[in-house]
């Protein structure tokens, strides 16, 4: 076996959890095939591959006569020729290529253009920021049509303008489209209570209920409402439905502690405070309800303990400490939100098949807001998902400078450093990894893979993947293990690798097949 | 077995007494919601009074911090006539800015029949400070109101000389407190010492140099105080001189830094002292429990008005006091900022204090508004206290970014419906509540001496808004005066028990409230359909307690310490 696989090399990056750790985006997600499967299918046509290339090398080794070498040369020099030419068109046609993508990614001209006076002072800057984000939310009106998507984005960024009744007429268009939208049915409730109309915002929200009876914080909301019309039973009522879905919910604890001691029921409210506060011991405000039913209920020693631990918390909170921001915060912050709307849209318009616009939103996010590392991981994605993985390395290179400290960024450029054949780069990319997830064995057992593939530091490859079984002896770093040990001649180590490799995945055949391998010797 | 057609045409006839008796019954049941809940009425009368006052701010576009804050008014007889004059206060010119004619505070005297004559010149009331809070009290007893003013920068006591004119006696008085932001101010005798001492209320700490430019989604604002360092409060013990002692330290209000707002002075505790209650914006309140003797200990957190109900600090903007549900003791109200409720802290006695916003429905209306000047007064003279509230945002471009709420707001009318509930009436109690300004300070008072309480609020950057009461409610009314002979002459703390027939209800004097306002020294009490009171109890501070029985109603009685006679004001 001296061109062994890399087993599992693609079982992290498509590995969904971690996709989804990525970008929060489904592309990433490119199969249903667990990791293991697919080892198995990468093994096979590794080896058919390898097989071809070794006949080829068989009818290559006839030895050549001493007239023949003059023919060899004129005809090494004619190929050398012709190859020149060949490779000189290629060059050609690449650069033409190329350019012609470039002009494709290129802004169309209905995109909005960034003005040509730069902007002066922040101000000017933020209402530029937020006049493309109008331009950019009609751009997607006009694109996708009878959208409700497209509806509710532009309702959303009014929302986030501060235009709440223009949110409402497009949240409301948008729902008509899309009637199960039981987010939109929340932000209708949202604006309602923040106008005080508390009626309208307890409908919107039992609306939002029917639809996904689990939406979090909605049943808290309502019974915040309710309370606020002074109708604490019914609020009660709903907080204790919350708490039946969301036993662990702190909130609503909490919240129902309040209701119980606007009732004067006291001995329940202190309950609740108990609990919310064994769910969250650090929140300040349960401890202050907490003091209050204490104090209520003639316990005049806890309560002072708990306003004590309170006033404690409470000075502790930086929100107490610090309040507003400076300009600049400001202009950061609308860059993100344009950056933001720019992804927002990508994703309608890629769900709709369109690449070119996906990309092109997608570099504009960048653009908005060139320090986040979410456009760039969802290029990253795109790219990979269209196959242009240098063009993904260089987006994940980039999240790397922004996020040195993301883990699943360095995984990623592994992987794609990988596809690219460059080992070094994989190398420390690995070693990145583990450096920064010391206790995940997935590092150690790739970068081991990695040394068992070029057959280099194969001692390294083996403690490499014993680090990897002894923090989490699954079948695949066993399997790692097994071939490391075969790679430095541990026949004896190797066997019984395999052998639990097996034992504790006995479906895959691939395991089975280099565990026979092994154990006969073929 | 048939029908008796005797029984049938029985049933018939008890069908018709039912059906007339429903409709009988629903005919009385709304005459009575009606006489329960009467209707409050407030006609704008601005125009009519003449009052030609336009507040400033004294703003350049800076955005200085104390230009949301300004500013209260003062509603108070300084000429002794009878009348309820009306003292607006005014900014000044802040860096940067320029004007003509430097702004100042005005003093309208009330010459009867809603009209109102300027008299700031004469007054010598012009002042031309940064005005922000302000207190009215006789300070020197000798007779007169006397006016002292809170401002951004030196503040200023004013003595009534007795003829209509006042002189600035701060530096002879000792009480300029120095170069701060200032907010509300109270008069009290907080020793029972017989003469007012002075507390003042401080903002944070400015200087143009720490002056921060803040923005909200890309529009400059006015920055949040947070942003500033919170100051403690000053006090002033009165040494019955003329001048007075800075005794913040010596107090222990020294102790407690904030950034307040709107104060007041009550005997919360009922033990014959008063007490102090400051908002503090963006923070907790503080409730200073008074040990009789002057010395401060800051209770709010153990007495529960220092947070709301959920433990979170509301922006305290306005203080008032008053028994709402009648159970003889003194309940808070503070407004506060938008997303937030008011909040109304109900006095469960002992010292000890319940948020009842929701359950009441106090904070009705006040979720997406900033709310400043306050009162729990009785508006339709139905024996119990409802709810004014004036409102108005303090960033003047939050149209551009939040269209939840608005520079310009309604003001709101809160219903007491007598059962410890209220219902938001703003909507229905006529013109007058559909004024939209930018309100700061108010005041309640009876400005035409017809026995229901008038409203006027002075409005940001705008003229002011006069409110004439138009209630149709024929409840009846007494309107009390004190005037002190031991303790100090107006009878600033004293504590009046009023009873008629099967109402009781309490208040106190008070000097300096609401929204770094003064208002309401001469004490209102609606009676309902009570045709005589039965007696009147007035503990003194720091002297004793005087009866006073069977007073006939509707009228203004001036009650005299140390005497049982009534007598009628003119």
């Amino acid at each position: 076996m001296s061109k062994t696989p890399i087993a599992g090399r693609e079982s992290f990056t498509d590995n969904p959890s971690l996709a989804i750790m990525m970008d929060g985006h489904d592309t990433f997600v490119s199969s249903d095939l667990s990791g293991t499967d697919r080892q198995g299918q990468y093994l096979m046509s590794k080896r058919k591959k390898i097989a071809k290339r070794k006949t080829r090398d068989v009818g290559r080794s006839r030895p050549a006569g001493p007239g023949s070498r003059r023919r060899i040369r004129w005809a090494a020099g004619l190929g050398a020729s012709v190859c020149l030419t060949v490779a000189g068109i290629l060059v050609v046609r690449y650069v033409w290529q190329v350019d012609r993508q470039q002009q494709q990614t290129r802004p169309s001209q209905n995109l909005p253009q960034p003005p040509t006076q730069p902007p002066v002072t922040p101000e000017e800057e933020i209402a530029m920021l937020k006049n493309r984000e109008l331009e950019l939310a009609q751009q997607v009106m006009k694109d996708l049509p009878g959208s409700g998507d497209a509806y509710i984005l532009t309702g959303d960024l009014h929302r986030r303008l501060g235009s709440s009744t223009k949110a409402v007429e497009f949240w409301q268009k948008g729902l008509q489209l899309h009637p199960n939208r039981a987010d939109v049915y929340r932000n209708l409730g949202i604006v309602a209570m923040e106008k005080g109309d508390f009626e309208e915002a307890v409908s919107f929200w039992q609306k939002a209920l029917e639809i996904n009876p689990q939406m979090p914080g909605v049943h808290a909301a309502i019974a915040r409402a309710l309370m606020g019309l002074g109708r604490q039973d019914e609020a009660i009522k709903e907080l204790e439905d919350d708490v039946r879905i969301s036993p662990q919910s702190a909130d609503s604890y909490f919240l129902l502690g309040q209701a119980f001691l606007q009732k004067q029921d006291y001995a329940r409210a202190k309950m609740c405070y108990e609990r919310a506060i064994e769910l969250r011991p650090d929140h300040p405000n349960s401890y202050y309800g907490l003091s209050t039913a204490c104090a209520r209920l003639k316990e005049p020693d806890k309560a002072r303990e708990y306003r004590a631990i309170f006033k404690k918390l409470r000075t502790a909170r930086p929100e107490d400490r610090e309040y507003g921001h400076a300009p600049s915060d400001d202009l950061a912050r609308v860059r993100g939100n344009l950056a933001d709307l720019s992804m927002r849209a990508a994703g309608l318009y890629q769900a709709r098949g369109n690449t070119r616009r996906t990309e092109e939103l997608l570099k504009q996010a960048v653009a908005a807001d060139p320090n986040s590392t979410a456009p760039h991981k969802r290029l990253a994605a795109l790219y990979r998902m269209t196959n242009r993985i240098p063009a993904a390395l260089a987006q994940c290179e980039r999240v790397r400078q922004l996020e040195p400290n993301d883990p699943t960024c360095h995984l990623l450029i592994a992987t794609l450093a990988l596809q690219l054949k460059r080992a070094d780069r994989a190398e420390a990319a690995f070693r990145n990894f583990i450096a920064l997830c010391p206790d995940q064995s997935v590092g150690y057992r790739e970068l081991a893979h990695l040394y068992i593939r070029t057959n280099t530091r194969l001692s390294e490859a083996e403690k490499l993947a014993k680090k990897a079984v002894e923090l989490e002896p699954t079948a695949d770093n066993y399997f790692a293990l097994g071939q490391a040990c075969q790679k430095v001649g541990d026949k004896q180590g190797a066997l019984a690798a395999m052998r639990k490799a097996v034992e504790l995945a006995p479906d895959n055949r691939e395991y089975k097949k280099v565990y026979d391998l092994i154990r006969y010797g073929r | 077995m048939a029908d008796d057609p005797m029984t049938s045409r029985g049933d018939a006839k008890c069908e018709t007494y039912l059906r007339w008796g429903v409709v009988l019954a629903l005919i009385l049941l709304l005459a009575f919601s009606h006489a329960v809940f009467g209707q409050i009425v407030f006609t704008d009368i601005t125009r009519e009074t003449q009052i030609t006052f336009r507040h400033t701010d004294g703003g350049s576009g800076e955005r200085y911090i104390m230009e949301t804050v300004s500013a209260g008014l003062a509603l108070f007889d300084y000429d002794r006539d009878g009348d309820i004059d009306v003292y607006f206060l005014n900014g000044a010119l802040l860096k940067g800015a320029r004007a003509e004619r430097p702004p100042t505070n005005a003093l309208y005297r009330n010459d009867g029949n809603w009209k109102f004559t300027d008299v700031t010149e004469q007054s010598g009331l012009g002042d031309v400070g940064y005005g922000l809070g302000v207190a009215i009290g006789d300070y020197d007893n000798d007779g007169d109101q006397d006016v002292y003013l809170n401002d951004y920068g030196p503040n200023t006591l004013y003595r009534n000389n007795g003829d209509g004119t006042f002189t600035d006696v701060t530096r002879a008085a000792g009480v300029d407190n120095g170069f701060q932001v200032g907010a509300g101010a109270c008069f009290l005798d907080m020793d029972r010492d017989g003469d007012l001492d002075l507390y003042v209320s401080n903002y944070l700490k400015f200087s143009y140099d720490e002056h921060v430019s803040s923005m909200a989604d890309g529009y400059r604002t006015y920055a949040n105080p947070r942003n500033y360092l919170p100051l403690p409060d000053t006090l002033y013990r009165n040494n019955g001189d003329g001048t007075f002692t800075n005794v913040t330290e010596a107090s222990g209000v020294g102790g407690h830094a904030g950034w307040g707002m709107g104060i007041v002075c009550a005997d919360y505790d009922n033990d014959g002292d008063t007490d102090v209650f400051v908002g503090n914006d963006v923070a907790e309140n503080f409730l200073f429990q008074n040990d009789g003797r002057g010395r401060f200990e800051e209770m709010g957190l153990a007495a529960g008005t220092a947070y709301k109900l959920s433990g979170s600090p509301s922006a305290s903007m306005g203080v008032d006091c008053g028994d709402y549900n009648n159970d003889g003791l003194l309940d808070f109200f503070v407004t506060s900022y938008q997303q937030e409720l008011a909040v109304l802290y109900k006095n469960l006695g002992g010292g000890v204090f319940e948020d009842v916003t929701m359950t009441a429905g106090a904070g009705a209306g006040t979720l997406p508004k900033v709310t400043w000047g306050n009162t729990l007064a009785d508006f339709d003279n139905d024996g119990d206290r409802d709810i004014f509230i004036a409102c108005g945002h303090l960033q003047d471009n939050v149209d551009h970014y939040d269209d939840v709420t608005s520079y310009h707001q309604r003001n709101i009318l809160l219903m007491n419906t007598g059962d410890g509930k209220f219902i938001d009436v703003s909507d229905k109690s006529g013109a007058g509540m559909t004024v939209k300004l930018s309100s700061r300070g108010a005041g309640f008072d009876d400005l035409d001496n017809d026995g229901d309480i008038d409203v006027v609020v002075l409005n940001s950057r705008r003229e002011p808004t006069i409110l004439r009461n138009d209630s149709p409610s024929k409840g009846h009314w007494i309107q009390i005066c004190l005037q002190g002979t031991k303790s100090n002459r107006g009878g600033v703390g004293a504590r009046v028990n009023v009873v008629a027939g099967d109402l009781t209800l309490i208040d106190e004097v008070h000097s300096g409230r609401g929204y770094q306002s003064h208002y309401g020294m001469r004490l209102h009490f609606g009676l309902g359909d009570r045709e005589k009171v039965d007696r009147i109890e007035v503990r003194w501070i720091g002297g004793g307690t005087d009866i006073f029985e069977n007073i006939s109603v509707d009228r203004v009685v001036v009650l005299t310490e140390g005497t049982s006679t009534v007598a009628t004001q003119r």
